[in-house]
């Protein structure tokens, strides 16, 4: 049996049930609570803040440091086969773009200027996600100094972890992927501090 | 002339063409693709599996799925590629160790507390039975039917 | 001109909230309740400036105002009407001058409504609240300003967001989201002034609920639309991503319904009050951080607006309101004394207690689920992924908990149980849930989640119908009422209570459909070449061709000869062409033809391009369904955004819906791939919307305060107070 409640106002005040009241001289005010909800908020707010600036967006890149995945596809400009064995030995630049991206022919140009100042990297193309078609059109159109592969399955650009164009991948000598750049070259001197580090 | 070209090129070109993917495998191993999909993240949409996302990188990265069973890869296997190239990231179901072990432990942590505070704070000695319809002489308008009160304690009854 | 209008009606209802808000908590933790009809003033005065401000932005939209800002931003001559209206929150700064408008007419209707009640908490909770519209209003005049003025304004713009366009859901999805997030505000503020006042009576308790209850409502509806419209418009087969847009709108929700049920005990029992009052501040906290989740730019989602700096300014705002209302808890705690004792844990008190913490961690692993990767990327530098999977395993044993008390609590009386009662009430319930569950299983569910859930959906579904129709049927007996009339008696005499069940059983046709959909889904994907045919389930999917085409606007326009273009559709006959036809190279340069240039023709223009893979759905019987290309699946080309648009076709049925989304098509052979999908009975997550609104509404309806008086039958049980 419930105990018969007291008789209740319509207000409750500070007023409590005499079975059930904090002990008289109990602390107003909660100060270990306080503690401890600042912390968590202080916690949740910290995090949150440390947030802004960095994209969410942004996928992380973990073959870093590590051997670049062999691939062997036709060429789009004569007959044949390209595989990145075969330059084995060179530094290569490997340049994921495609002719829908806006940004990919912005650099374009850096780039084709790039693969004529160093003559020693090997400078690759590879188109993602687009048509052949479209591809080849432009291509006639611009023109290019360098060779261009057609990845028809994408699977290149899965083995690569490529999360967007454009994308570049700058392979040392001994075929160990040193970097990778995705946001596209505004200026040949951006290229230049990038590259860098794959010439020795 | 040049301005009523524009419009027709602006609608025709400029867009990533769809591009279809590889065709499903047999039931079984399809229906193990599509789970291991379902676990791996789209490289590039916004918080969607491979197996979900509309996108055609994610079909490429679906049809890698398949060449890895079809080698005849396990699932750990097939899970590393991918981790490989994109870390932890690329893994719909945080691990349950390392940093993303607080994920599994908080809640059942918290469930814990939880139930524990109720525990403590509902009336241990069973009351004897009592219909619940005297128990409240409430004077307020009230919360629960007295005809559904009286049905209880009819049934009491019997 | 509009912009200065606009931005001058933003400026003055940011001084009346600031007015009022200061008014409000000066006089009232000065006790001077004479100054109460000048924070009304305060909040009139904002409400009216803020619904003021929006119609001009409504009014610059339709006439292509392209000098204000936003215009310029969102704004398309091409897009349709409706659109164009919708475009009013389809971008951030938009949002934000919408969301004041809510939250102007949300505190006039609660001003308006207690302007002669209530005296005592109204200054102090009208002042928070004003508190809260002046940030708002802050926001819409700073950071978030929609009135700058553009000094050589364009002719034309981009057009509002092309995943807004696709589907009229969007119409009505975010304004329901907004009325759900800003009426939380008032509950808020309700709860923080009577913990100001140090004054916890009952008299807060009533507006407290039933202003809990509205935007409750409103959020349940915007949460179902928004799943709607995933599923009919993003083309992924699914309506729920635990994307964490979806996320935010999901937890002040969780602690709004763990609310609605504490405070049965609340009024019941004189207990739990600090934690109800916690509550109550948690889903107007929640609401706020939800806001910054969807706009700070900071989470990863499909919904996120684009990064802007609004987002540091509603971080402080988030750490004020916690700070605040960590203080106003731990200082007035002690004034939320317990009167009684609850009960045994198998009562209906116990019941509700456990609801309460399966809410509580269900709402901690959304927070924590969606915060994760932000904490492991600022503390241990790692991006990881917190989807589906995990959120799935957490949530649905807990949805499961969830379903079983929502059985178990009614049944149980307050304070502690007879177990030879409850076990007696329980056979019948019991025996239709494990029939159900086996039904389940025959009709060949394999997923032991999944036959639970059928199983004690089952057993939910007639506790709650007794519960429902049992006060009725006593009626019957005893005063030999008609059906009808015991009903709606005994309905309106414990109306809450009536209302309540009624939402119960929207959600369990929620939690059945979530379930049957997901475990009894079949699926197909391949690539199909014209007049092929693929299996899904029991059905088949012909695909007839693919076909090209542009939408128009329906917004016909006169223009000059000289500035006809391709694409275009005349709307009227011109130059011995027909109405209807689309101009091209050829039948313009015909036309040209000894044409004057300043002659008008009127026409409209297309606003997207598509191709389409038109269909036929197979029944098992051979019925066929054939699709136009309007509503086959198809990809929608905006000028406005690189990636086509996908959108798919959904067959509904009352028992199972066909669902085909295109995903590539190769216009060379004419070929089409496509995933295809058949989900039971997912259709009555959305069809749950009347049934939510219904229950609500009687829930809400106001209480008739002598029943004794106006009740027809005026033979009350013995004993029994009326």
């Amino acid at each position: 049996m419930t105990p018969a409640p007291p008789p209740r106002r319509k207000t409750l005040s500070t007023r409590g049930n005499a079975s059930v009241s904090p002990p008289p001289n109990a602390p107003r005010v909660n100060v270990v609570g306080i503690v401890v909800a600042l912390l968590v908020i202080g916690g949740l707010v910290f995090i949150m803040a440390r947030a802004f600036g960095t994209d969410p967006h942004s996928v992380p890149f973990m073959l870093k440091g590590k051997p670049a995945p062999a691939f062997t596809v036709k060429r789009l400009d004569q007959p044949g086969e390209v595989s990145l064995a075969q330059f084995k030995g060179r530094p290569v630049v490997l340049n994921f773009w495609a002719t829908w991206c806006g940004p990919c022919k912005y650099e374009q140009p850096i780039l084709d200027l790039a693969s004529q100042t160093y003559k020693d990297v090997a400078f690759v193309g590879i188109v993602f996600e687009d048509t052949e078609a479209n591809t080849r059109r432009y291509l006639a159109e611009t023109g290019t100094p360098y060779i261009h592969l057609y990845d028809p399955k994408s699977t290149i650009a899965v083995d690569f972890g490529v999360s967007g164009v454009p994308e570049t991948y700058f392979i040392n000598r001994e075929g160990i992927i040193v970097k990778k750049v995705i946001a596209p070259f505004n200026s040949p001197e951006e290229f230049d501090k990038e590259i860098a580090e794959i010439l020795q | 002339m040049i301005q009523a070209l524009l419009i027709s090129i602006v609608l025709a070109q400029g867009y990533a063409p769809p591009r279809q993917g590889q065709d499903p495998l047999d039931a079984e191993r399809e229906a193990r693709v599509q789970r291991i999909g379902k676990l791996l993240r789209c490289a590039v949409c916004q918080g969607v599996s491979i197996a979900d996302s509309p996108a055609s990188m994610a079909r490429a990265q679906l049809d890698k799925v398949r060449e890895l069973v079809v080698e005849g890869k396990s699932d750990d296997e097939i899970f590393d590629y991918f981790v490989a190239r994109y870390g932890e990231w690329a893994l719909m179901e945080p691990r349950k160790s390392g940093v993303t072990l607080g994920l599994w432990v908080g809640p059942l942590l918290l469930l814990a507390i939880g139930i524990f505070l109720v525990w403590m704070n509902t009336s241990k000695n069973a009351a004897p039975a009592q219909p619940a319809v005297v128990a409240s002489p409430e004077t307020e308008k009230p919360a629960e039917d007295e005809y559904l009160a009286k049905v209880r304690a009819d049934l009491e009854k019997q | 001109m509009n912009s200065i209008l606009g931005y001058g009606l933003v400026l003055t209802g940011l001084l009346c909230a600031a007015f009022a808000a200061v008014v409000g908590i000066v006089t009232g933790l000065a006790r001077k309740e004479s100054a109460l009809p000048w924070v009304q003033r305060g909040i009139y005065g904002f409400a009216a400036s803020m619904i003021l401000s929006n119609l001009v932005m409504i009014e610059s939209l339709l006439t292509h105002d392209f000098s204000v800002k936003y215009v310029a931003q969102v704004g398309s001559r091409t897009t349709p009407l409706i659109f164009t209206i919708v475009s009013l929150w389809s971008a951030l700064e938009g949002s934000i001058l919408f969301w004041g408008a809510i939250m102007g007419t949300y505190l006039f209707a609660f001003a308006f409504t207690y302007r002669k009640e209530h005296g005592r908490y109204m200054q102090l909770s009208l002042g928070v609240m004003a508190a809260v519209a002046t940030f708002f209003a802050f926001l819409i005049a700073g950071p978030a300003n929609p009135w700058t003025a553009i000094p050589n304004p364009l002719s034309d713009g981009p057009g509002p967001n092309p995943l807004l366009q696709n589907h009229p859901l969007m119409i009505i999805h975010p304004p329901m989201l907004y009325l759900g997030y800003v009426g939380m505000t008032i509950p808020f503020g309700i709860a923080a002034g009577a913990l100001l006042r140090g004054e916890l009576g009952d008299a807060w308790l009533v507006p407290l609920r039933k202003w809990t209850l509205v935007p409750w409502l409103f959020l349940s509806v915007g949460i179902i639309l928004g799943s709607w419209w995933a599923y009919a418009v993003l083309g992924w087969g699914g309506y729920w991503a635990w994307d964490p847009v979806e996320n935010a709108s999901f937890m002040p929700w969780l602690t709004a319904t763990a609310f609605m049920h504490s405070t049965m005990v609340l009024e019941k029992k004189k207990s739990l009050k600090l934690w109800t009052i916690a509550l109550a501040l948690a889903s107007f906290v929640l609401t706020i951080i939800g806001t910054f989740m969807t706009r700070s730019g900071v989470f990863n989602s499909v919904h996120s607006f684009t990064q802007s700096d609004i987002g540091p300014t509603f971080l402080v705002f988030i750490g004020v309101l916690l700070v605040f209302s960590a203080l106003l808890l731990a200082s007035r705690g002690h004034m939320l004394v317990a009167e009684s004792r609850l009960g045994s844990i198998a009562s209906r008190e116990g019941s509700i207690l456990l609801n309460n913490v399966v809410f509580t961690v269900l709402t901690f692993v959304v927070l924590l689920g969606t915060l994760y990767p932000l904490i492991t990327e600022g503390l241990f530098d790692k991006k990881v992924t917190v989807g589906e999977p995990y959120f799935n395993q957490m949530a649905l044993p807990l949805g499961l908990a969830m379903l079983f008390l929502m059985g178990v609590g009614p049944m149980l009386p307050w304070g502690s149980a007879d177990p030879k009662v409850t076990q007696q009430q329980a056979i019948i319930p019991g025996a239709v849930g494990v029939v159900t569950g086996l039904l389940s299983w025959l009709f060949g569910y394999t997923s032991f989640l999944a036959i639970m859930t059928f199983g004690v959906a089952g057993f939910v579904v007639v506790v709650t119908l007794r519960e429902l129709f049992l006060p009725a049927r006593q009626r019957m007996n005893e005063n030999k009422e008609s059906f009808m009339n015991a009903l709606v008696v005994s309905a309106t005499r414990a109306n809450r209570r009536f209302g309540g069940y009624i939402v119960h059983l929207g959600i369990v046709a929620i939690v059945v459909a979530v379930a049957a959909s997901s475990s009894g889904k079949v699926h197909a994907t391949g690539t199909l070449k014209p007049g092929g045919e693929m299996q899904v389930g029991q059905y088949k999917v012909r695909f007839n061709r693919l076909e090209e085409g542009d939408d128009f606007s329906n917004r016909v326009r006169t223009i000059k000869v000289g500035q006809l273009q391709t694409g275009m559709r005349l709307t009227s006959a011109w130059k011995g062409l027909a109405a209807g036809t689309v101009l091209t190279r050829e039948n313009l340069m015909t036309a040209f033809q000894g044409a004057s240039a300043s002659e008008d023709v009127s026409i409209e223009e297309p606003y997207r391009h598509y191709i389409a893979a038109t269909l036929t759905v197979i029944d098992p019987s051979g019925a066929e369904t054939p699709f136009t290309a309007r509503n086959s699946p198809r990809m929608n080309f905006y000028a406005r955004s690189t990636d086509p648009i996908g959108s798919p076709t959904v067959d509904e049925r009352i028992i199972r819906d066909v669902y085909v989304s295109l995903l590539a098509y190769d216009q060379r052979t004419g070929t089409a791939s496509f995933n295809m999908w058949v989900f039971p009975l997912v259709g009555w997550i959305w069809y749950a919307i009347p049934i939510l609104v219904l229950g609500t509404l009687i829930a809400l309806f106001p209480q008739r305060k002598k029943t004794a008086t106006t009740s027809p039958a005026p033979a009350p049980a013995d004993g029994v107070p009326s």
